[in-house]
């Protein structure tokens, strides 16, 4: 499904190109379900924006289905994200303006999905994350585990075929966090979702079948989670 | 989706009521501003469409000038008309001719009870209603002013002579010594004519009260002379064929220094500077420049500061709009939800404007003396609108295309590249504040010049000046007048007496001269006037002396003015005595003053005293008095009193010359007001704008306030810190603005024959005042936003 070869990201600096990301060679088949491990600042959120195509890659390539990504105009973006992708950001970012209900529904209007179909997959998820009762409230309202959980529920919602987590349980304690990876899993095992995440625990990077370690920007090693 | 949208929209707006707010009333505020100035210029532009055949009328004018002096004239000999008419066939379909004889009023009656002074009397011929489209209410417009003695009235004054009787076929007396049969009742002249009448006699009734001389010649020229061209035959034909008239039929002396240029119909009120002998005065182009300047610079104003609020605003929501994109937002979508944001919001703007209007549409009628009414609004409906929606585009416009096309990493990343120090944004705070700080300057060189010309010195004294049109009245003759004199002067409050042809400053006459030493004839302003005038007026003497009161010793003298003496390069003014004009002895040489109006220069002047009665009765129309002014009451009863007694045929009416002269520049001061009201509205949009954007600015910058205020930074130095960074664009403005605003209204000024000068004061006040605004406003933000709790800015984010 993922196919990336030298991606390199830089970012200026003065006259000096500082690598972000570089040399970074990857393979994700359709149906894995991988995690990103690396100290901070090692490029891991760098690489899932390029993933998600949220960023562009400075040099290298990546291959989305067997199709160049640096190809794609800004309408396939789009219908990327209307068919395939779900993104969780590190800092959960739901649009302030909304309200929790508004902004799990804001994906399925573009998506064009039914009005009495998206009531009942928002009521679903709501319900599964035990935020009913929060449905009303404005993102500022939330505390910060809560939004969190709000930016997961909004990544799941549109049955993505990819989904893409930046640490979506960085501000949870375990038995939620855990709870999100079972779901993870879940769809994993039983939809075929492919799943990539950043996470710096050591217990959710086993939930997945491979870990990449990434270092100063490269792909350190590589490692094949035993079950 | 896409009701979707319009409750986002309208919640949007709602959450954000006070930025809204601005948003709402600073647009609103300006297109009702620009649309009143539009139907000013409208109105200004308009006048005299109303006439269907208004692209074929012209005007013919005189003049006669050589070696740049002379007379430029509105009105034409009274033969003229049909002259053209007979001479042109082939271009000409029809002539109009109006005329008053050297009158300001007429007196008009119905009885003892119903008698008035008319000053907007005219004579006039059938044409006024069968070439021109003046409306009739009842009356032939054919025949009813065919026949001598006929008189045609507006209702209104209709209403005057007859109360709510029908007025057809009613006598009116007119002068004491002529009945007049009602033949016809006319609708009142619209506003937008630049001939108002309100009592029309036929113009054959001229026939008997004028000598063949005046009647045939082609010297004397007091007819407004309109012809209507054939069906495409181009004015050019007509401007050909005149000098041809000229020679044919123009006496010799006069022959070779006069044209007769001609006028579009839809020219005249605007485009009429120079000429005298109006009807009244008219519009000057000058103005409808200057104000429709100053509407599109408003309008300017409002949408900088729209586009400067909403792109800030979508600033904001830069995060909002790369997450939308990662939720599967198309691009289009993203545009066609902030264009329809922005729309909606100037379509409230649209429709606060419109109640705005409504609301003050009788002030503004008020201040410009027209006649606005609310079908106006509908009839430039169309054009609101459309400016509305693409005011609403264009401030959408930005931020649409601008932060759709954004990729979304950035935006989620948090807002690098939008905020204040945006280029963009920063050039549009500058330019807004340039150009109402230009538009402070240019009031305050307007104002200033419209002041000057109401008080500036005319070289006389104009207060406490009585004018009482005598002309055709018993006072006409010379020892009927010096007898009234002798007993107002018998009164301590009656100062001087004179009587002079027109009243000074307002209008004045061209004679044809043939000064000493000079081998040719020349037009010169000519003044007739009674002894006592030049102490009436309190003009003083350069050198010899004033008119006598014998009379008879200065049957054969003339005073000249300063600007004479230049102009024939007689040296000084003692030098002037003794020389001769037309024969006529030099006895006095009057310092310069202001007989004409201060839109031109000082020309060359001549006064005469009257030598008979003839010349009493013809040349001297209005008497002068000046009155003390501690107590003018029972000054002006005692006068009224005298004159009961002595000239019982005319109606006792008088005015005040200083009153005269204000009417004069009355378009100036009305436009020195109107000028300054919609530069303090503009000045306020330009707050509003400055409001709005600095709370939005500092509402985005919360966050780094609070940080700072953690880490311990006084109230003082965050105020400090936030409105400099606002100083420095509010200061580019300032030098940015000054030159421009220098330049124009320099050329503006150039325009004037009297004018101020621009004043190194004014550009310090329009900056101080820019500059005072931007700290009052961005101050009191900064200080709320300082003392705002921390936690709640940090929490926020
Ligand atoms: N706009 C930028 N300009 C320069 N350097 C940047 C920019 N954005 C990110 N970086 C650098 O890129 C590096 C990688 O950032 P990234 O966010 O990918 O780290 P990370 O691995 O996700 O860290 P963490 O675990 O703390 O989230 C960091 O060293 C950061 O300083
Ligand atoms: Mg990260």
């Amino acid at each position: 499904m993922i196919e990336l070869k030298n991606i390199e990201r830089y970012y200026p600096t003065g006259s000096l190109k500082t690598y972000v990301l570089r040399y970074v060679n990857a393979h994700i088949a359709e149906g894995e379900f991988v995690s990103i491990m690396g100290p901070s600042g090692s490029g891991k959120s760098t690489l899932l924006h390029i993933l998600g195509m949220l960023d562009e890659p400075t040099d290298g390539e990546f291959w989305f289905l067997g199709e160049g990504v640096h190809k794609f105009n800004e309408r396939r973006r789009t219908e990327m994200y209307r068919e395939y992708i779900g993104f969780v950001f590190q800092a959960y970012h739901l649009i302030d303006d909304l309200t929790v209900y508004e902004n799990l529904e804001t994906p399925l209007l573009y998506k064009k999905v039914p009005s009495t179909e998206r009531k009942s997959r928002i009521a679903d998820l709501l319900d599964r994350f035990n935020m009913v009762a929060k449905k009303d409230l404005f993102p500022s309202q939330l505390s910060g585990g809560q939004q969190q959980l709000v930016g997961v529920a909004r990544a799941l919602i549109g049955r993505p075929k990819l989904i893409l987590a930046d640490e979506p349980t960085g501000n949870l304690q375990s038995p939620q966090a855990k709870e999100i990876m079972e779901v993870f899993k879940t769809l994993n095992r039983e939809d075929g979702v492919t799943i990539v995440q950043v996470t710096h625990s050591e217990d959710n990077a086993k939930y997945g079948n491979r870990i990449l370690h990434l270092k100063d920007g490269r792909v350190e090693n590589e490692e094949l989670v035993k079950h | 989706m896409y009701q979707n949208y319009l409750r986002f929209a309208l919640r949007n707006l709602w959450l954000q009521k006070n930025q809204t707010a601005i948003l709402v009333s600073g647009l609103a505020l300006g297109l009702a501003t620009c649309f009143f100035i539009s139907l000013w210029v409208m109105s200004e532009l308009s006048y005299d469409s109303f006439h269907e055949r208004s692209q074929r009328i012209y005007r013919i004018t005189e003049k006669v000038w050589t070696d740049g002096s002379g007379e430029y004239c509105a009105s034409a000999p009274i033969a003229l008309g049909p002259t053209l008419l007979r001479e042109l066939p082939h271009l000409l379909e029809n002539q109009t001719r109006l005329m008053q004889l050297r009158s300001s009023s007429y007196t008009l009656e119905n009885g003892a009870e119903r008698r008035f002074n008319e000053a907007k009397l005219y004579f006039a011929e059938p044409g006024v209603f069968n070439m021109f489209s003046f409306k009739l209410k009842t009356g032939d417009p054919i025949t009813c002013l065919q026949q001598p003695n006929c008189v045609v009235l507006t209702e209104s004054a209709s209403k005057k002579y007859f109360g709510s009787a029908d007025p057809m076929g009613k006598i009116l007396r007119f002068e004491g010594n002529k009945d007049l049969t009602v033949t016809g009742l006319a609708a009142e002249t619209p506003v937008e004519s630049h001939l108002h009448f309100d009592v029309l006699v036929s113009f054959s009734t001229l026939d008997n009260m004028l000598t063949d001389r005046q009647k045939n010649g082609f010297y004397w020229n007091p007819a407004w002379t309109y012809v209507l061209l054939k069906d495409n035959v181009p004015p050019s034909q007509l401007e050909a064929a005149l000098p041809g008239i000229v020679q044919k039929f123009f006496p010799e002396t006069i022959r070779n220094g006069t044209t007769l240029p001609i006028q579009a119909l839809c020219d005249i009120h605007l485009h009429s500077t120079g000429l005298v002998g109006e009807f009244e005065p008219n519009g000057n182009q000058a103005y409808v420049r200057v104000f429709a300047t100053v509407a599109i610079f408003v309008l300017l104003i409002a949408i900088i500061n729209f586009i400067n609020l909403c792109t800030a605003q979508s600033i904001r929501r830069m995060k909002e709009i790369g997450l939308r994109k990662t939720l599967g937002a198309g691009r289009t979508s993203l545009i066609v939800q902030m264009l329809g944001e922005a729309l909606l919001t100037s379509f409230f703007a649209g429709l606060v404007a419109v109640v705005l209007m409504a609301i003050a549409l009788p002030f503004f009628n008020d201040l410009t003396s027209k006649s606005f009414a609310l079908h106006h609004f509908w009839q430039y409906g169309g054009w609101f609108l459309t400016g509305t929606m693409l005011t609403g585009l264009l401030a959408g416009a930005y931020p649409a295309f601008y932060l759709s096309g954004f990729r979304p990493a950035m935006a989620v990343k948090g807002g690098r590249g939008g905020g204040f120090r945006s280029r963009t944004q920063q050039a549009l705070v500058v330019v807004q504040f340039a150009i109402s700080v230009a538009l402070i300057i240019a009031t305050l060189v307007a104002s200033r010049q419209f002041k000057y010309l109401r008080e500036a010195r005319l070289g006389f004294d104009r207060s406490g000046v009585l004018i009482l049109p005598v002309s055709r009245c018993a006072l006409a003759t010379i020892d009927k007048f010096d007898d009234f004199r002798r007993q107002l002067l018998q009164n301590p409050l009656i100062q001087n007496v004179t009587a002079l042809e027109e009243p000074l400053g307002i209008r004045f006459n061209t004679g044809t001269y043939n000064p000493e030493g000079i081998d040719a004839e020349k037009q010169f302003a000519r003044l007739y006037v009674r002894d006592g005038f030049l102490e009436t007026f309190g003009i003083e003497l350069a050198s010899g002396r004033s008119f006598s009161e014998n009379r008879l010793a200065d049957s054969s003298s003339v005073i000249i003015n300063e600007a004479m003496v230049r102009h024939l390069g007689w040296g000084t003014a003692e030098n002037a005595l003794q020389k001769r004009l037309n024969k006529q002895r030099v006895v006095g040489v009057a310092k310069d003053f202001h007989f004409a109006s201060l839109h031109t220069a000082i020309e060359p002047l001549v006064l005469h005293v009257p030598f008979n009665n003839w010349q009493n009765g013809f040349f001297v129309q209005y008497m002068a008095v000046r009155v003390a002014q501690k107590d003018m009451p029972s000054a002006i009863q005692f006068l009224q009193k005298t004159w009961e007694q002595q000239v019982p045929d005319r109606a006792f009416e008088y005015s005040f010359l200083d009153d005269n002269h204000a009417k004069l520049y009355q378009s100036e001061a009305r436009l020195g007001q109107v000028a300054l009201i919609f530069n303090v509205l503009s000045l306020l949009i330009a707050c509003m704008g400055l409001v709005g954007l600095a709370t939005y600015l500092l509402g985005q910058r919360t966050k780094e306030i609070g940080v700072r205020k953690v880490l311990g930074a006084s109230v003082a130095s965050i105020t400090r810190l936030l409105a400099s960074d606002f100083l420095k664009l509010v200061l580019i403005a300032i030098f940015i603005a000054s030159p421009v605003a220098y330049y124009f209204m320099q050329r503006w000024l150039a325009d004037f024959a009297y004018r101020i000068d621009i004043q190194w004061w004014m550009f310090v006040v329009a900056a101080l005042a820019a500059v005072f605004v931007a700290i009052l406003t961005v101050g009191i933000q900064s200080i709320r936003a300082a003392l705002a709790n921390p936690v709640e800015s940090l929490r926020s984010e």
